[in-house]
């Protein structure tokens, strides 16, 4: 577990101002990691109810014939969240930036991490 | 065991849809003032409703305009007739029209008002199609867009996939959007913009138009969409959608 809080404590720092916070999920909703820029965060709830939000994305992904659901991106008047599924889809990664944060670096942080926090989840 | 609740929490329509998208059979009771009224699901389309000694549609339509009561819905429940024949999307979409022309109704002196509404639904309908086609004509890997209510059900769609089928996208895009939306408030994230589902095959956006009663899906193919011109073209448009709808 060190090697994830290493791992995330790495993203903060490669994405500076455009962080709030970031969690690895399981799909019970329960947050095995993370971490947050931000004391009034709530990363359990962010957690919990996103847990919901990829269920049910899986859900209309299914009824739509959309094929497997890979990402939820949320926009609102203050931040961006964005959760991804990991591996085998059994963890997702919530990850809260500022609005006005540049997305296009946010994703690309996020390709470059995803197959590293899913190997250093342990199995 | 009966999943019970108030009608504030989850509307009837909410609950018509989510039975019927479950493809349940069931028995859902409503209890609104001294009214109770019940609700039969035969493998997800309502079947029979009853209210003391009425029966049929009428009485779904009636029930349509409860804001508060509450509800208890029992699973696996066969009905003990049927007296309702259209489609449960077809039952949702007349409910609306009706409640809309009750609304609409003048008050005593007034100048009746169904006509003029009728001719301006009309006219809502055709500018929202041609805000959409000009949606779909900006694009990439365009192959549907709708305007739909909080209620699940269509206003305006064009479709260019055969595979694309616009009861489902309003119904099911309609429960993730409230669900963001209710989740984004919890945690005092500010007001929901918009989500952006990224399947294996597309990118399904799903934005808030102006007044929050309304949004605006658009589903891309995957493979040749780009997410800058998704995000960007879907902002512009809707700002012309919600100018489209009258207040």
């Amino acid at each position: 577990m060190a090697k994830i809080d290493q791992l995330l404590q790495e993203i903060r720092t490669e994405l500076g101002g455009d962080f709030v916070a970031t969690d690895i999920v399981g799909s019970d909703g329960i947050s095995i990691a993370g971490t947050s820029a931000n004391p009034g965060y709530d990363g359990s709830a962010a957690s919990a109810r996103f847990a919901m939000v990829m269920k049910l994305s899986s859900k209309v992904s299914d009824k739509l014939a959309l094929g497997s659901v890979q990402e939820n991106m949320a926009t609102t008047a203050d931040m961006i969240v964005l959760a991804r599924y990991l591996g085998n889809g059994s963890y997702f990664w919530v990850i809260a930036v500022p609005k006005d944060a540049t997305l296009g670096s946010v994703r690309m942080v996020m390709n470059e991490y995803a197959d590293q926090l899913w190997n250093a989840i342990p199995h | 065991m009966a999943l019970q609740g108030n009608l504030r929490d989850m509307g009837v329509a909410d609950l018509i849809q989510q039975t019927c998208q479950d493809r349940k059979s069931a028995f859902l009771t409503i209890r609104h003032d001294n009214s109770v009224a019940s609700l039969y699901f035969k493998e997800g389309q309502v079947v029979h409703a009853k209210m003391g000694l009425q029966s049929g549609e009428e009485i779904v339509y009636r029930i349509l305009a409860w804001e508060d009561g509450s509800f208890s819905l029992e699973n696996d429940i066969e009905p003990p007739m049927t007296s309702i024949q259209r489609s449960w999307s077809g039952l949702l979409m007349e409910g609306a029209r009706r409640l809309d022309e009750g609304r609409a109704q003048p008050a005593a002196g007034e100048t009746p008002l169904l006509e003029t509404k009728q001719s301006e639904v009309k006219y809502m309908a055709s500018q929202l199609q041609e805000v959409l086609k000009g949606l779909g004509n900006e694009v990439n890997g365009y192959m549907a867009s709708a305007v739909i209510g909080l209620d699940g059900i269509s206003i305006a769609h064009d479709m260019h996939s055969s595979k694309a089928d616009v009861d489902s996208i309003g119904a099911q895009t309609a429960l993730l959007i409230k669900l963001v939306d209710t989740s984004a408030a919890k945690l005092q994230a500010g007001s929901l913009e918009d989500t952006l589902l990224t399947t294996e095959n597309a990118l399904v956006l799903i934005r808030f138009l102006e007044s929050k009663r309304y949004f605006l899906t658009v589903v891309v193919d995957k493979r040749s969409a780009s997410l800058g011109n998704l995000r960007l073209m879907s902002r512009i448009y809707a700002d012309r959608v919600s100018k489209a709808i009258p207040r």
